[in-house]
């Protein structure tokens, strides 16, 4: 075996070497000095942090975390509320589409969702067989199907930058550690 | 004298109750300490910092370099351990994941504020001005010390995770939001210029 570089060295020294890789090089460390004093010299990088000795805090930093702490909302809590807002959230747009999709799309294109593709939404639902509930049938502006389209994408926009508190709260994990 | 007994015996009990609380809070496994701080009990918490914040701030020091800032660090390091304390599995040690935390405000507390050099000067004056501390630091670990802040931070913050908290590569990674070809690089050139460093100091 030739002799190592530097990297197989520090794998070893780690203990990251393959059972057959780790084999060969035992066997070439057996026999070669200077590989040998390379590794000896890593070892004693390593061991020179085994010796080190932990300081004594200077002073007590509890009162001021805690001081601070107590300030602050329960771990999880905002991540709990961020999902259960979340979740009111999609359930809010999921109606919404359902109630208002097969109507817009009549009133724009002319076009009668299949009663085989949406027959509960179209047709069953009480909100829709009830004339009378508010918001049943409404008039729409005459807006083109590109002015349409850009009224979604900025109500969806705004929606994005209204939950961004709550996108960072469920990235809680990431944000901490880095 | 009778204000003074009706005003100091509930607050004598408060203070045994207070004691007692405490006591109860000592005996407890950081498991159980975190699982109650997430029940909203924040004193089991303060238990938790009263017991690692020497750990931390060791950490801290040997990313930062210098003995203010790392106090600082630790502070800023429990809060922010506290406001992710949901993301903490419970069935692994508390002192790892807290080192991660800690490394990682380190490391951008030294990218952000301060220039290496400025480091080396203040952990110098410190070590020089400070009698207690000076004798702790016997002569080896003041030259391992030395070589340390030779080191730039990333390089740093890898050998504390790697050498200090014994992680893995994978967990260092995780830790550092690296990926593990540069977990590796720096700590392998880490090693290597600290080998060179304490060389050159014997």
């Amino acid at each position: 075996m030739p002799h190592p570089d530097f990297v197989t060295l520090n794998l070893y020294l780690d203990d990251a070497l393959d059972a057959p890789a780790r084999a060969r090089l035992d066997a070439h460390l057996a026999q070669c000095d200077a590989c040998r004093a390379e590794l000896d010299a890593l070892q004693n990088v390593a061991g020179a942090f085994a010796a080190w000795r932990s300081e004594p805090i200077p002073r007590d930093v509890s009162a001021p975390v805690m001081a601070r702490v107590r300030q602050r909302p329960v771990p999880g809590s905002r991540a709990r509320w961020g999902v259960a807002a979340l979740g009111a959230q999609v359930a809010l747009i999921i109606l919404l589409v359902a109630w208002a999709l097969p109507q817009l799309l009549r009133a724009l294109t002319g076009v009668n969702l299949p009663l085989a593709v949406l027959p509960a939404w179209n047709w069953k639902l009480p909100m829709f067989s009830l004339p009378a509930l508010p918001g049943a049938s409404f008039p729409l502006p005459a807006l083109s199907l590109w002015m349409w389209g850009a009224l979604l994408a900025g109500a969806v926009i705004l929606w994005f930058i209204g939950n961004r508190l709550i996108w960072r709260t469920l990235a809680n994990k990431r944000e901490a550690l880095q | 004298m009778r204000e003074t007994f009706t005003f100091a015996a509930p607050r004598l009990a408060w203070r045994a109750s207070l004691a007692r609380r405490m006591d109860a809070l000592n005996k407890l496994a950081d498991a159980e300490l975190v699982a109650r701080t997430l029940q909203g009990n924040r004193d089991a918490y303060g238990e938790l910092v009263r017991r690692h914040q020497t750990f931390a701030y060791n950490v801290a020091l040997r990313v930062v370099g210098n003995r203010a800032d790392a106090l600082d660090v630790t502070q800023d390091a429990f809060v922010r351990a506290y406001d992710a304390l949901a993301s903490f599995d419970a069935t692994r040690p508390f002192a790892p994941w807290l080192s991660a935390v800690v490394t990682n405000l380190a490391l951008n507390f030294v990218q952000r504020k301060r220039p290496a050099l400025e480091l080396q000067e203040d952990l110098r004056a410190a070590s020089h001005s400070d009698p207690a501390h000076r004798a702790l630091e016997n002569e080896q670990q003041a030259r391992v010390r030395a070589a340390l802040r030779e080191l730039p931070p990333h390089w740093r913050a890898v050998v504390e995770l790697r050498h200090f908290q014994d992680m893995s590569y994978d967990e260092i990674a995780d830790a550092l939001d690296l990926s593990i070809s540069d977990v590796k690089s720096h700590l392998f050139r880490a090693r290597q210029k600290l080998k060179q460093l304490l060389e050159v100091s014997e």
